[in-house]
């Protein structure tokens, strides 16, 4: 018998999911279509951050359905503590209507991807299944602003295949399309995708760095 | 503290060595202790005197006063009182004391005398004199060599100069602001200085006589060597006939026929006299090192202190006040006040035998008899009470409870729980009930026209007939008075209400038309009425011809509901003696108003409690009273009606509810009072409390105020109470505060008060600006004019602007809402769906299409609201970011299909053209519903959304395809084309179909653009 607090992984190794999101039916509608699909199971579901705070080190969930609009902490503010607690799960981020600048700032504070609520039951697994696989969903909007963040930044990280792609969303073209466009498979442009949202997320850390240095918290 | 201080005395008390022997401080504390040893011996001269109780008011360190050594008192001309003791100076308006110490200004706090002219208050001090104009004090010292510089007496000529003496009986004058010796009386000794009524100063010089002023010159008017070489005028005086009187170590002189004569020998006054004065009726009053006198032209003179209610302590000084009140300062108590319509009182002090005096009755010699409950019986024979003892009776027939002497020269004794006892020619005797049983408690006596006597006991009512007391069938309860109502008809009062006997056995119950009268304690007759006086109602007046009443309470100004006693004299005054004291009600019938008079007695603020039908008349006049603090007369003769109105002053003007004073600089403050004058307020400064003090040192606490502001109310205001009066939200002009007071008497105050002031107009309502403004207008019309357009303008886009931000704030609000909460619900249904989708058999095509259509719908009305939410956030108000939203749902509609999208003439300078809501909502609209056409319905390989400005004003979008295109019919019919001209026409465009070349479709949009603001 194991010893340790971390429970064991499911047998099956389906893909565990935490979901946090205070609107209890869309919690249970969620957990309940995503619990009936093959290889996924909900393992725990939390109607604020400070009820899932304590667990979910336990939970040890591959992935977090993080609500944008919980009370109490709101899920972007949540997303630093979440990822010091459970630094392998992604989190992904749950929202009614794509409000880009929220979602953008939750992309900086180190979430991996967003979700509509209003998404099927498929797509919601798809989107699981994507972030697990590296990527994730990007709408036009965001690629603009991710791109106008990287702008910033003079020595920008991004390769230019990967500000390529960014363009190519932000025109609105699906992946498929950039994938035809630019003459690459479908899973070289998630593949960059993938590294965008790495480098995003490495870039906010150092914008962070270079904010505290200023404050000479360091 | 009190610091024994002893300086003017000292004359008498070394008699002759006072002008060796200096005073100094050290023989004054000395002193002390020799006046003991003389105090010591007096008391044995009070004992013999008794004398009755005075409704003297003290007011000492408690009530405020600034120390209790009163070393004189005076009123100024505005009515204020001045006291001047051995730790600063007090100023007196009948409530309140205003203090002034070193704080203040004063060098030393030890004053011993004080004189008012028309503008200063002069201060004797130690060392020599002070005047002070009301805003500083200036000292003028004595010379150093001089031996004693306490200055004890201060005057001033017809002339009005300052004239003064010192302890060391050297007199001074102030001339040119500096002080002189009176050159005349350099080698003599000044004791006393005095003013007649004709304004004529007199000194009175030792070893010479009474000298007067006349011109520069002085007169010796009176030679006392004549009289007597040792004499040592303490003080003079000129009485209100301009006598003079004249207090000296030989007695007190007076004037009669022109010849001094001695009225009081020292032997008759033993104290040292210290000052005179005369009341209002017209007595001389001497104060003393112990306590006052009254000294009549014949007759023994009175002694009037500790005993009398006033203090057995040394009188510096008593005055009469502009009402006629005695005013008395005292070394160690403060100052007294007696007031004219007082009560007299006597209780235990006064040898009666016990403080609460249950029974009062009138004997046929006139003698009053009276009762108390602690020591029964006794006998008031206008000078001394005799008691007696109730010969068989035991310990509970010694207290008193009602007392009756009847028409058989009988005297009825109810006692309280020793029987009722009968005393006549020295024998008492004990009268039984019918059946033989003693009484306990007797409540009250009565004799009817038949010269039958009632009892009213705890258990009933009860006659007298053949040697016994019968009794009242059907009365059972506690029962309080009985009246004769009409022949063999009594009236009852009882706990239980108002009761009727008829023929001595009947009891009924007689319509009031009152009939929640409580309790009923006694009666009295005043005209058609029967007056009840009740337990919590007052006085009721009942007519029992027509049942009409009257009620006269508290409401009405009575001190108290509760009442015991009831007494109608001859001029229909009626005398009630109440739960608080004495009330004396005056009763106009015909309007039903009432004026009443409450009497308290000493420092009280309520009389004393009354007992049950204690009252009584007596042949002189007199109304006296049974109270629980012993025996109260009210002599109507020796009330002075006052007919000296009060006084009145301003005392504070606040704005916003705070003191001016610190506000504007000190030049323009009155001195005195802290009163601005000349107040000029701003427009913002609308908000003003006046603070007035009425003077009426006989009732100050029952005065009564009106006023008016002039420039805002037209009359006067109704009788208030308050002295504060607050003006708010008071608009631009010229105003008078006016007020005057109200005594309880209902004389108007002599003066009043007319402050003005003013509150100025900002300066666009002012005149000059107004004709200004004209003489502008007809310079420069036409600038003007167009600076006025330009204002218009600019106001109506802040007005605009205003709008527009209110109108984004609930944009805002709305998106808010639809987005926490419409967005949530929506969402709510959509996953449901799918969660019953997920439930149903997949077999259920019918089911199935169900949730299929709900789950289609939901998301619809999802992306309507998302287009909703998008259009009213802040910020989605400029051209580019609503074309940049059609060209991305372009994109997205036709990713994936055979359909190329292309977009031309996007240009950043769209940002700064703004679209309202209106528009963009409904472009958006447009643009959607015209390319899901072409998708659906045109067949087209190629689609272009193209926008051109050609102008500021006007924006021309372009959907082009090179599809089927559409016929003239499609045109008419189809329903998302109605749709799309509506919206046309509801953002005030235009729209036009082309047919492209070779093959397709154009739909021309023309937006008109709003012009800027500002």
């Amino acid at each position: 018998m194991k010893k340790n607090s971390i429970p064991e992984k499911n047998a099956d190794m389906s893909i565990t999911v935490v979901m946090i999101e205070d609107d209890i039916t869309i919690r249970e509608g969620i957990a309940y279509l995503i619990n009936n699909t093959d290889g996924y199971k909900v393992v725990n579901q939390y109607g604020s951050y400070a009820d899932a705070e304590n667990n979910l080190a336990r939970d040890n969930p591959d992935v977090i359905l993080l609500d944008i609009e919980l009370p109490g902490i709101s899920g972007v503010d949540a997303i630093p503590a979440i990822k010091r607690k459970v630094p392998a799960a992604y989190i992904l981020m749950l929202t009614v209507y794509e409000n880009e600048q929220t979602i953008f700032k939750a992309l900086n504070n180190g979430a991996s991807g967003y979700l509509t609520k209003n998404m099927t039951a498929a797509k919601i697994t798809d989107a699981i299944k994507e972030v697990m696989e590296g990527g994730g969903p990007m709408s036009a909007g965001i690629a603009k602003l991710v791109i106008s963040s990287f702008q910033k930044n003079t020595e920008t990280p991004l390769s230019k295949r990967e500000t390529e792609v960014l363009e190519q969303i932000s025109e609105g073209k699906s992946r498929s399309k950039i994938a035809r466009d630019l003459f690459i498979d479908l899973e070289t442009v998630k593949t960059h995708i993938k590294n965008i949202y790495y480098k995003l997320d490495v870039n906010s850390k150092e914008d962070a760095l270079k904010v505290a240095r200023k404050t000479r918290l360091i | 503290m009190v610091i024994n201080f002893i300086h003017n005395n000292l004359h008498f008390r070394f008699k002759y060595k006072f002008f060796t022997e200096t005073v100094k401080a050290k023989q004054r504390f000395s002193a002390l202790r020799l006046q003991t040893t003389i105090t010591v011996f007096l008391n044995f001269f009070c004992l013999t005197a008794s004398s009755q109780q005075y409704n003297f008011t003290n007011y000492s360190v408690e009530q405020g006063l600034v120390q209790s050594q009163a070393q004189d008192i005076i009123q100024d001309n505005k009515g204020f009182l001045w006291i001047p003791t051995l730790g600063g100076l007090s100023r007196f308006d009948g409530l309140n004391f205003y203090n002034y110490s070193k704080k203040e200004g004063l060098s030393s706090l030890l004053i011993f005398k004080t004189y008012a002219d028309d503008t200063k208050l002069w201060l004797g001090m130690q060392d020599g004199i002070c005047s002070y104009n009301g805003r500083v004090f200036e000292n003028y010292r004595l010379p150093p060599d001089l031996k004693s510089s306490l200055v004890t007496g201060i005057n001033e000529s017809k002339e009005n100069q300052i004239y003064f003496h010192t302890s060391g009986a050297k007199l001074f004058t102030i001339r040119q602001n500096k002080i002189e010796a009176v050159k005349e009386f350099e080698n003599n000794f000044t004791t006393s200085i005095a003013a007649d009524k004709n304004k004529n100063l007199h000194v009175a010089v030792f070893r010479k006589g009474i000298y007067r002023l006349s011109g520069n010159e002085w007169k010796l008017d009176i030679d006392l060597q004549k009289i007597d070489t040792t004499i040592i005028v303490k003080e003079i005086f000129f009485d209100t006939n301009n006598k003079i009187w004249l207090l000296s170590n030989k007695g007190i002189y007076t004037d009669a026929n022109g010849h001094m004569t001695l009225l009081i020998s020292p032997q008759e006054i033993k104290s040292l006299l210290t000052c005179v004065a005369e009341d209002a009726k017209g007595r001389i009053w001497v104060g003393t090192s112990k306590g006052a006198y009254i000294v009549n032209l014949s007759g023994p003179v009175e002694n009037v202190a500790a005993a009398s209610g006033l203090t057995d302590n040394s009188i510096e000084e008593i005055i009469k006040d502009r009402e006629g009140n005695l005013w008395f300062a005292t070394d160690g108590d403060g100052i007294y006040k007696l007031t004219n319509n007082s009560l007299g009182n006597y209780n235990s002090i006064h040898g009666l035998n016990g403080n609460v005096v249950m029974g009062l009755t009138l004997d046929d010699e006139n003698k009053l008899w009276l009762g108390t409950s602690e020591g029964g019986l006794a006998k008031y024979d206008n000078k001394k009470f005799i008691n007696y003892k109730i010969a068989g009776g035991n310990e509970e027939a010694q207290k008193t409870n009602s007392l009756l002497y009847g028409s058989g020269k009988q005297l009825w004794i109810g006692t309280l729980g020793g029987g009722l006892w009968t005393l006549k020619n020295g024998n008492y005797s004990e009268v039984l009930t019918e059946n033989g049983n003693h009484f306990k408690e007797v409540v009250s006596i009565y004799e009817d026209s038949q010269k039958i006597i009632w009892v009213c006991v705890g258990s009933g009512v009860f006659y007298y007939g053949n040697g016994v007391m019968h009794k009242v069938p059907g009365l059972n309860g506690p029962c309080f008075s009985v009246m004769e109502m009409g022949k063999d008809t009594m009236l009852v009062g009882s706990a239980a209400g108002l009761w009727q006997i008829t023929g001595k056995s009947r009891v009924t119950q007689p319509g009031t038309g009152n009939t929640n009268l409580g309790s009923v304690n006694c009666f009295a007759k005043w005209k058609n009425y029967i007056l009840l006086g009740t337990e919590d109602a007052g006085i009721i007046f009942w007519n029992p011809g027509n049942g009409a009443t009257l009620q006269c309470a508290s409401r009405q100004g009575m001190t108290s509901d509760f009442i015991f006693s009831l007494f109608v004299n001859n001029d229909n005054t009626i005398f009630a003696g109440t739960g608080h004291g004495i009330s004396k009600i005056l009763v106009n019938e015909n309007q039903r108003l009432f004026t009443i008079k409450n009497y308290s007695s000493g420092n009280n603020l309520y009389g004393p409690e009354c007992n049950l039908n204690a009252i009584q008349k007596t042949s002189d006049g007199n109304i006296w009273f049974g109270t629980t603090k012993g025996l109260v007369v009210y002599n109507p003769k020796d009330t002075v009606k006052t007919t000296t109105g009060p006084l009145i002053y301003l005392s504070a003007v606040q704005l916003f509810s705070k003191q001016i004073t610190g506000a504007v600089s000190k030049d323009t403050i009155e001195a005195w009072n802290n009163i601005p004058y000349n107040l000029k307020l701003s427009h913002k400064q609308n908000h003003l409390t006046f603070e007035v003090t009425g003077l009426y040192f006989t009732n100050s606490s029952n005065l009564k105020y009106r006023y008016k502001l002039e420039g805002a109310d037209t009359a006067y205001s109704e009788l208030v109470s308050t002295p504060r009066i607050i003006f708010s939200n008071l608009s631009p002009g010229k105003y008078h505060f006016k007020a005057f007071a109200v005594s309880d008497e209902g004389v108007r105050s002599g003066n009043s008060i007319d402050f003005p002031f003013e509150i100025t107009a900002p300066f666009y309502q002012m005149l000059w600006f107004k004709l200004l403004t004209i003489f502008t207008l007809l310079a420069l019309g036409g600038f003007i004019q167009y600076n006025r357009n330009k204002l218009k303008f600019k106001r109506a886009a802040a007005i605009n602007k205003m709008r527009m931000e209110e109108q984004l704030k609930i944009q805002e609000r709305t998106s808010e809402d639809l987005h926490d909460d419409l967005g949530n619900k929506i969402t709510r249904i959509a996953v449901l769906a799918d969660v019953l989708q997920n439930k149903i058999n997949k077999d259920d095509i019918e089911k199935n299409k169900l949730v299929a259509q709900i789950k289609e719908n939901a998301h619809a009305l999802y992306l309507g609201t998302k287009d909703i939410i998008w259009s009213l956030s802040p910020g989605n108000d400029n051209l580019y970011d609503i074309l940049d939203r059609c060209k991305d749902f372009g994109i997205s509609l036709f990713d994936d299909t055979s359909v190329e999208f292309k977009t031309d003439g996007f240009a950043e300078e769209f940002k700064e053209v703004k679209i309202p809501i209106t528009i963009s909502r409904n472009l958006v609209m447009i643009v959607k519903e015209t390319l899901n056409n072409i998708l659906k319905h045109a067949a087209a390989s190629n689609a272009l959304f193209r926008i051109i400005k050609p102008n500021e004003k006007e924006v021309h979008l372009f959907i082009s395809d090179n599809g089927t295109g559409i016929n003239a019919t499609q045109l008419k019919t189809g329903n998302g084309l109605g749709n799309i001209r509506k919206r046309v026409e509801r953002m005030g465009g235009k729209m036009e179909f082309m047919q492209t070349q070779p093959t397709g479709t154009t739909l021309k949009i023309i937006i008109n653009i709003p012009p800027k603001e500002g």
